[in-house]
């Protein structure tokens, strides 16, 4: 709402100059055709080259792993969300050294690599499934199925249980399906740097 | 009488410089006053350029004023308390000191490196005190000898506390000096934050002695005190805290005290019946295994204990915290441990840290529960120091295992009586025993050791390089070489994998651990032991984490400083992995989503360069490498310059564990 008193407002309607003896809505129309001439010409022109490096090009870094295919709403554990306050967003996945999704003609086998990576198992059964110091080897020969989800639902030693809630038999089964895909190593008496 | 003329002429001159140099100064003083004030001098007309450039006054009125000050140099016949300090350290033998500088002991840096020479002690710059320390814990545990320490008091100790307490736990001996004026009407105004009218408190609850001498008198004797006290079985860090003004006023030289000779004292031998009836125990046992984990304090200990398990067949498991047993001898049990102590019917532990963990498991839930793992009925003997020296407040003495013969001694220094004892006692039949048990035993290492091999087969060709991979590839590099791992348990090792595959056989093949699992041990630990080895022209090889390097990375530049030749090959995970992994178990066990876990102890976006860390410190560096393949011409060609006398970085990028 303007304060301003009604003589000085006509006052500065008088003051407005007509550039150029030319009308408003003349000038508009002139405005509009300089833009679109622009416009056109930007596009037919070639583009532009990024100026050449003069800095040594950045170091190599490690391939960043695929980043995974979103977990279906309905996949997400229940308590997500509900503690006393809000819950942080998860880590970007670039630079992990879990695995990689696998390239594999199977989209079980990846979704597999893709839940062991998402549920921690690399974090003790290491990238590929070979074991370390704090979990053994799971594949490529990994127990039966049925004994494989029933130790993980209730595991005798310390690995920590994973519940329904946490991960469904139908991901175990996937991750299953990883292990299964693990690659042979060859024999010992071939690795050279392996002989005693 | 010439002699005196000339002492006489020479204090003349000194007197006059300094006090030419005192009136300079007093001047300078006074053009900053001025400045500092606000207080403006007029303005100097523009010179015409037919005329010299004006010279600006270095004297005013006011300056000329002021008197020259009293002139305060030692006299020829006096040194300072600092230079005799430096005598009494050149009597303990000690090769380095290291040192972040600080002032509160200027005083014996500057005797360090003028009146000593900067040699024995060689001044070993440090860009954090804790490096300081974990140099020193290295580098003992390589050369058998305790390195110097110096630092500042209070800041500089506070740096220096973690590194203490590892070797604390570890029981190794690092000797301290630390500075602190303790009269408080003549501290400088920094030197109130830096003052402290007890400096050793805050360690002291995890040093083995310290104390704060008020003369030179009081010093030698408490120097002398704390370097036998400290490398006495059981061995830790001690403190001295020496006075700044004692370091920097003068005494005359012939009114010097004299230096103790003190000899170290013996370590503590078990007492002749209890070895007795430990050793009737032992031969007379089924299936005995000896438990070790820092028995050997000297190269001998080697010796001993093979000479030991030889003698009675018996299995060994090394839980390394020392370069114990040879990892490929047929005795060597250590790869199936807990198999070897489920079978034995006489556990006996040598200088074991935790006994109770020996032959107990807790299973890590979260209800957390324990349980025995020996067979019902099997007998335990311990031999440690452990049992003579038990503190109140920090709690490494661990939970209390009943025991059958408990003996409170060093278990070096008892082993020979011990082994006399059982060559009394063993008959011809046993003997037999003992030798058809010690080839079972060599089977089930055979076994072991294959198992291991097909092991580190698996994810072989896999990028990021698996650890064992890692391992492989640097131990073809080095196994021709005369090298030692001077790298820790806690930092690195590739979960064992050396242990597994390479054959460590001589005594500083391998350093052990950090002590008190404190992060930030493994990278100047190492350069501690390089630093060691550098005079025996050993390749010194470590294996280093990332997380671990970078609670102070400047050791490289040490390392490079003082050309202290070392290979260190990055384990590079890009996490602090352990933790993540106990925070998954903490999701786990609350029943809730596990993908977060990672979330804090990832060390990603943007991931660390070490190479161009590295290199920014003057140290040859390659990586990072992902290709397994890469990795060998990479690792030569760093020998090649380790091999020069300097130090170099590979960074590898590792599977997780």
């Amino acid at each position: 709402m303007s304060r301003r008193p009604n003589h000085l407002r006509n006052a500065a309607a008088q003051r407005k100059p007509k550039f150029l003896c030319v009308s408003e809505s003349l000038w508009l129309v002139i405005v509009i055709v300089i833009v679109t001439m622009i416009t056109v010409a930007a596009q037919i022109r070639p583009t532009p080259q990024p100026p050449p490096r003069r800095t040594a090009p950045p170091p190599k870094t490690a391939p960043q792993p695929k980043r995974e295919s979103p977990e279906p709403e309905d996949k997400k554990p229940a308590d997500r969300g509900q503690e006393g306050s809000a819950p942080q967003q998860p880590a970007p996945e670039r630079g992990l050294q879990g695995p990689a999704p696998q390239v594999s003609a199977d989209p079980t086998v990846n979704a597999g690599a893709a839940l062991y990576k998402k549920n921690g198992c690399y974090e003790c059964h290491v990238n590929d499934g070979q074991g370390g110091p704090q979990g053994p080897r799971l594949g490529p020969n990994p127990i039966p199925l049925p004994r494989f989800v029933a130790y993980v639902r209730n595991p005798g030693g310390d690995m920590p249980p994973f519940t329904a809630k946490v991960i469904s038999d139908d991901d175990l089964a996937k991750i299953y399906a990883f292990l299964q895909s693990r690659p042979t190593p060859p024999p010992v008496k071939d690795i050279p740097l392996l002989a005693p | 009488m010439s002699g005196s003329t000339k002492s006489k002429n020479t204090r003349l001159e000194r007197r006059e410089f300094l006090q030419k140099g005192a009136l300079a100064g007093a001047a300078a003083i006074v053009g900053s006053s001025a400045e500092l004030t606000g207080q403006s001098s007029p303005p100097t007309p523009p010179a015409s350029p037919a005329s010299p450039a004006p010279t600006t006054p270095i004297m005013t009125a006011a300056g000329e004023a002021i008197g020259p000050g009293e002139v305060q140099v030692l006299r020829d016949n006096q040194r300072s308390g600092s230079d005799f300090m430096v005598d009494v350290l050149k009597t303990l033998g000690f090769e380095y000191v290291a040192a972040n500088p600080g002032s509160s002991f200027r005083g014996l840096h500057e005797s360090i490196i003028n009146y000593g020479g900067n040699k024995s002690p060689e001044l070993i710059t440090c860009m954090h005190e804790e490096s300081a320390v974990a140099m020193a814990h290295g580098y003992y545990k390589a050369e058998g000898r305790p390195m110097l320490v110096a630092a500042h008091g209070t800041v500089g100790l506070q740096h220096a506390s973690m590194a203490l307490y590892n070797a604390w736990c570890d029981r190794v001996p690092v000797y301290m000096v630390i500075g602190n004026y303790n009269d408080a009407a003549v501290r400088r105004p920094a030197e109130w934050y830096h003052g402290v009218q007890d400096a050793a408190l805050m360690v002291r609850d995890f040093t083995k002695w310290d104390d704060t001498p008020w003369s030179l008198t009081h010093f030698a004797e408490s120097a002398v005190r704390a370097y036998n006290v400290a490398v006495t079985p059981p061995m830790a860090p001690v403190l001295l805290v020496l006075d700044g003004i004692l370091q920097e006023e003068g005494v005359d030289s012939n009114k010097l005290p004299a230096i103790p000779k003190a000899p170290v004292p013996a370590p503590p031998q078990g007492d002749s019946a209890s070895v007795e009836q430990a050793a009737r125990m032992l031969v007379a046992a089924e299936s005995p295994v000896l438990v070790v984990d820092r028995l050997a304090r000297t190269p001998n200990g080697m010796k001993l204990l093979v000479e030991l398990a030889e003698l009675v067949g018996a299995g060994v498991i090394d839980q390394t915290s020392r370069m114990n047993f040879p990892t490929r001898h047929p005795l060597n049990q250590s790869l199936r441990a807990a198999a070897a102590v489920g079978d034995a019917d006489l556990v006996i532990g040598l200088e074991v840290a935790d006994f109770w963990a020996s032959v107990n498991a807790l299973r890590d839930q979260l209800h957390r529960t324990t349980r025995r793992i020996t067979k019902p009925g099997a007998k335990m003997i311990t031999i440690t120091t452990g049992d003579l020296y038990v503190r109140a407040n920090y709690q490494d003495f661990r939970r209390l295992q009943d025991v059958d013969l408990a003996i409170a001694a060093d278990g070096e220094a008892t082993l020979p009586s011990l082994i006399d004892a059982v060559k009394r006692l063993a008959s011809a039949d046993r003997k037999r025993v003992f030798q058809e048990r010690a080839s079972k035993l060599a089977d089930l290492n055979r076994v072991a050791g294959d198992r291991a091999r097909v092991n580190a087969s698996f994810a072989w060709n896999a990028s990021p390089v698996s650890t064992a991979r890692l391992a492989a590839e640097l131990w073809a590099q080095i196994k021709l070489e005369d090298w030692s791992l001077v790298s820790s348990y806690y930092t690195s090792d590739l979960g064992g994998w050396p242990r597994r595959l390479w054959n460590f056989d001589k005594p500083y093949q391998w350093l052990g651990h950090a002590g008190g699992g404190g992060i930030g041990y493994g990278a100047p630990a190492s350069v501690g032991g390089a630093l060691a080895n550098k005079k025996h022209g050993r390749l010194s090889v470590a294996i280093q984490t990332d997380g671990d390097l970078m609670y102070a990375p400047g050791v490289l530049w040490t390392a490079a400083h003082h050309r202290i030749p070392l290979l260190s090959v990055m384990n590079n995970n890009r996490a602090y992995h352990m933790e993540l992994m106990h925070v998954q178990r903490m999701c786990n066990a609350r029943n809730r989503s596990v993908d977060r876990g990672a979330i804090g102890s990832q060390i990603t976006d943007p991931n660390i360069d070490y190479a161009k860390l590295a290199s920014s410190m003057g140290v040859y560096a390659e990586g990072p490498i992902e290709n397994p393949a890469d990795l060998g011409p990479a690792l030569k060609r760093a020998i090649a310059v380790v091999k020069r006398g300097e130090p170099a970085v590979v960074d590898v990028v590792t599977q997780v564990r």
